[in-house]
């Protein structure tokens, strides 16, 4: 079962995925109208996907923050053979903390970009999204995003 | 001035996607060591794409599948108690049902409201009665444009309306129960 919960299948295929059909399930399951029927608008939840997928990746890089303050806090007589690999493993928590500001920017702007497209071009009347830039583009943004902030989790 | 602005925000909103966009590329292409994990990119964003674009199929799919009946209930403003009854006894049957009284909130658009539940209807029960007005007609040339079912109830001795005519009707004057019993079993 861990060697499933940890394999690529499952992080980058089932896990994305998974989180789609369980937000159009909730979205639709929790609306206040109980009588209306399923909507393909219940299908837009890219933009929730693109949150979600931001605060992980928040999420992992004050995980690994606190890692790198860890490594750095250890004598390097308790190190012993390890050294060489606690220094590698040090180094590349430095490298993506140095671009987790930039990784942060990048989803401010996804998330802006994405909702005002929606805004803009999304919406064929009040209460209905078009299939391609109300419904597909965020889709599309949300899980890859999910998948990239689980690639950059990758050991 | 305004006009101005929001096209400058559209256009900015248009970079920053075409921005991201590029930006997730590029860490894709720096990530390459990642190998075969870096394949399920393209599968993931190329079903999301295919959903999003047949949303209205998929929507349409999930629709026909079996759920509990919903049944809207048009009715003569004289009718309400009886339209209420109805209501109860359907309810009490599994079904959901949509009477105006009970799901249209003050400040909504009665018109729009009551055209989307018929969309949203498998089947509409027309109560008819000697109130009954041409604004229930209306309802049933919508319901017949959604293919929705319809079950015409004459609550009392008068002829069915053009708009109902060829449809078979329940009579609830003679025996309301027996009545009541085959309505519940037609709507549901």
């Amino acid at each position: 079962m861990n060697e499933f919960l940890t394999g690529s299948t499952f992080r980058y295929l089932l896990f994305p995925l998974a989180s789609a059909g369980l937000g159009v399930y909730v979205k639709y399951v929790t609306r206040n109208d109980q009588f209306a029927k399923f909507r393909k608008e219940d299908l837009a939840v890219g933009l929730d996907l693109l949150r979600i997928a931001s605060l992980i990746y928040l999420l992992l890089t004050s995980d690994r923050a606190i890692a790198l303050a860890r490594l750095s806090a250890m004598p390097l007589q308790t190190m012993g053979a390890d050294a060489d690999a606690l220094r590698i493993q040090a180094a590349e928590l430095s490298d993506s903390i140095s671009m987790a500001g930039w990784g942060v920017a990048l989803f401010i702007i996804a998330l802006w970009s994405v909702s005002t497209i929606v805004r803009k071009f999304g919406w064929e009347s009040e209460s209905e999204l078009k299939p391609v830039m109300g419904i597909a583009v965020p889709l599309v943004f949300g899980v890859t995003s999910l998948i990239l902030v689980m690639l950059g989790e990758t050991p | 001035m305004k006009k101005t602005r929001a096209s400058a925000a559209t256009a900015l909103a248009i970079i920053g996607l075409v921005l991201t966009g590029l930006a997730g590329a590029f860490a894709l292409v720096s990530w390459r060591d990642l190998g075969l994990d870096l394949v399920f990119v393209p599968i993931v964003a190329g079903l999301a794409l295919v959903v999003g674009l047949s949303s209205r199929w998929i929507a349409a799919k999930i629709r026909r599948l079996p759920h509990p009946p919903r049944v809207f209930i048009s009715y003569p403003r004289d009718e309400a108690s009886t339209a209420r009854e109805i209501s109860s006894r359907l309810k009490k049957a599994g079904a959901r049902v949509w009477l105006d009284q009970e799901q249209i909130s003050p400040g909504e658009v009665w018109r729009d409201a009551i055209d989307n539940a018929i969309a949203d209807s498998d089947s509409m029960v027309t109560l008819v009665s000697g109130s009954t007005s041409g604004w229930l007609g209306e309802e049933v040339i919508k319901a017949k444009q959604e293919n929705v079912k319809i079950i015409p109830v004459l609550l009392e001795h008068v002829d069915l309306p053009e708009y109902l005519s060829g449809i078979q009707f329940i009579d609830l004057t003679a025996n309301k129960d027996e009545g009541l019993d085959d309505l519940v079993e037609s709507s549901t």
